[in-house]
């Protein structure tokens, strides 16, 4: 079912602001991304759709009808709660049944119904197992399961993956992915891990500050940001700010043409690693810097340069490149750059 | 090693001069003149009448805070009341404000001659010097019990699972009733016992707001009171074994619920 906020604004009772005019549609089916840093409003976003809080103001619609008024127990809204809230003196199958039995299905029904779930989440071995006995991803699979239960016609996770380690973390959301593909139901997740959201998501939407920045496919948001804010919280980025000039930009031993913008105008430039490449010196008017710092990423190194004025630029350098060592001297070549004056790009 | 043994000896000396041996001469005391005379005494009018009343009392108490101490709980530890913390001050006044200054305070409210009162008795209700001036003064002695016992549980519990109750679909009530009552039920049973034993002893209050009249408003406790400042002593030693080993039996329960609980949390 779709998801459609429209103008929702919340202020807490103390006057602070946790959501300014949000609106978004979700289409059917989709898979979508609230990635943001904490205290960005998301969850109270994700809280808003499933009926646990109410907005100050705006609307929200799933499948075209307005929910406003509709409490949560009859929004056919699933949700996974970022700790799990398992039910703690019920078994793992007694958990996947609750909202089932709230439903007054029969019996027979039920147990397959549960019997289906265990499956689908690889928990059958679990099924009289209390949520105490369970390790964090055993857990959020139970509540996944649980939510899922009375197919819901949208799911909500908050901080799915929060408090689960790393390994286990990377496998949970592929299959929470593969699962969403399965069922097909339309589904929010909450994240402050932007490898998370552009990893599963088909379309993420970045809030600041209970503001969206920007709503759309992890693609567009990595290369394509429509704000500083995006372009810094997203993926790993050099940020440096300095004054046009004639065309350019210069900072320090950098020097980028910005054509379009006249001069004396204040500008954020971002550079991804990725689009500063390192190689031998080979002209005076090379752009020069010492390796400080290489931090071994698995397939690839994170150097930091240091630039003759000081500054310090992070790029990348594959594993099979020419030996690296500290102190070396390098020449870097600026592939590409964004330009923001104020949040806005140029 | 000398000094441990020293202070063992001090604190067990103490316990035996402050508990033990009271308590063991109230038991010599109602079987001094043999099982047949604490049996007679047992019988009388006045004993059976006593007892009657004060269980009576403490079932109507116990029931009654039982219920709004959850109540109160869930509001103090849910904070969605505005004042919750004036309401958690007020839950604890009762401990400490003497029983018999809380007695005489119902008096004024609800006494014969006020207005209140007055109101009522035109309306042929009576709450003072009555059962339900009783219930109401060990109402008051005893409403901390069950609250105090709650709150820190509730708060433990936090909101999740509620949340996750309501959507799956679950109504408030069956909220309650399948996911906040089965957390908290040893909890609650203990302060439902910690109530049953204040509001047996109860005293002061209840003198206050009853009178004492014989066979009318005489509860166990001031049935003793009673029978010592006539010098009939085997009775209050017999009426008072009674309400010991009563309050003995609730201590043994006490102990099985918190084992129960403490495995409940862990």
């Amino acid at each position: 079912m779709s998801i459609e906020v429209k103008n929702i604004v919340k202020t807490f009772a103390n006057d602070s602001v946790a959501l300014d005019n949000v609106s978004f549609t979700v289409g059917e089916g989709k898979l979508i991304g609230f990635l943001g840093p904490s205290g960005s409003g998301k969850t109270t976003l994700l809280r808003i759709i499933a009926g646990l809080e109410r907005q100050s103001s705006g609307q929200v619609f799933i499948s075209g009808r307005p929910v406003d008024d509709i409490p949560p127990q009859k929004r056919g809204v699933g949700v996974v709660f970022q700790n799990y809230a398992l039910f703690k003196h019920m078994t793992v199958a007694d958990n996947i049944a609750f909202g089932l039995k709230v439903q007054k299905r029969n019996a027979k029904e039920i147990h397959d119904r549960v019997a289906q779930l265990l499956d689908l989440t690889h928990l059958s071995a679990f099924a009289s197992r209390y949520p105490r006995q369970l390790s964090g991803g055993e857990a959020q699979r139970v509540a996944l399961a649980r939510a899922l239960a009375p197919e819901p016609t949208v799911l909500l996770l908050d901080e799915p993956f929060a408090a689960i380690d790393t390994k286990v973390r990377r496998e949970l959301r592929e299959w929470v992915r593969q699962i969403h593909d399965k069922i097909g139901v339309t589904s929010i997740f909450v994240t402050h891990d932007q490898e998370e959201a552009l990893e599963i998501a088909d379309r993420v939407l970045v809030i600041n500050q209970g503001k969206v920045e920007q709503f759309g496919t992890p693609e567009e948001i990595y290369n394509a940001p429509t704000s500083l804010f995006v372009a810094d919280f997203v993926g790993e980025a050099n940020h440096f700010r300095g004054t046009s000039q004639a065309g350019k930009l210069t900072i320090g031993p950098l020097s980028l043409g910005v054509a379009d913008v006249s001069d004396g105008e204040e500008l954020d430039v971002v550079v991804r690693p990725a689009d500063i490449k390192m190689r031998e010196i080979t002209s005076q008017s090379d752009i020069v810097g010492e390796i400080v710092r290489l931090s071994y990423r698995g397939n690839s190194y994170l150097v930091e340069v240091k630039l003759e004025n000081g500054m310090r630029v992070y790029t990348y350098a594959p594993k099979e490149s020419r030996p690296l060592y500290t102190g070396q001297q390098t020449a870097l070549d600026i592939m590409d750059y964004k330009l923001f004056q104020g949040e806005v790009p140029v | 090693m000398k000094s441990k043994i020293g202070l063992f000896s001090f604190v067990y000396l103490w316990f035996l001069a402050l508990i033990a041996l009271p308590l063991t001469g109230i038991a010599v005391g109602a079987f001094r003149k043999g099982a047949m005379e604490f049996f007679h005494e047992f019988v009388q009018p006045g004993a059976l009448f006593g007892l009657k009343l004060t269980f009576e009392i403490t079932a109507c108490a116990v029931a009654i805070n039982t219920v709004f101490g959850v109540l109160i709980a869930l509001q103090i530890a849910g904070k969605n009341v505005r004042g919750w913390r004036v309401l958690n001050v007020i839950v604890d006044l009762p401990f400490a404000v003497s029983p018999v200054i809380a007695g005489l305070a119902l008096i004024l409210v609800y006494g014969p001659n006020t207005l209140i009162g007055g109101f009522l008795q035109n309306h042929s209700m009576k709450l003072m010097f009555a059962m339900p001036g009783m219930v109401m003064a060990t109402l008051f002695v005893t409403l901390p019990f069950v609250v105090r016992e709650l709150v820190p549980v509730l708060r433990e519990m936090g909101n999740g699972e509620q949340e996750a109750a309501m959507t799956l679909g679950a109504s408030t009530w069956r909220v309650f009733w399948r996911i906040t009552l089965p957390q908290m039920k040893w909890s609650l049973l203990y302060g439902a016992m910690l109530t049953v034993s204040r509001a047996l002893g109860e005293f002061g209050a209840v003198l206050v707001v009853s009178g004492s009249v014989v066979l009318l408003t005489q509860s166990a406790t001031l049935y003793v009171y009673q029978s010592t400042v006539n010098g009939d002593m085997q009775a209050a030693y017999t009426v008072s074994l009674v309400l010991a080993a009563t309050s003995f039996l609730i201590l043994c329960l006490l102990e099985g619920i918190k084992r129960r609980r403490e495995v409940a949390h862990s």
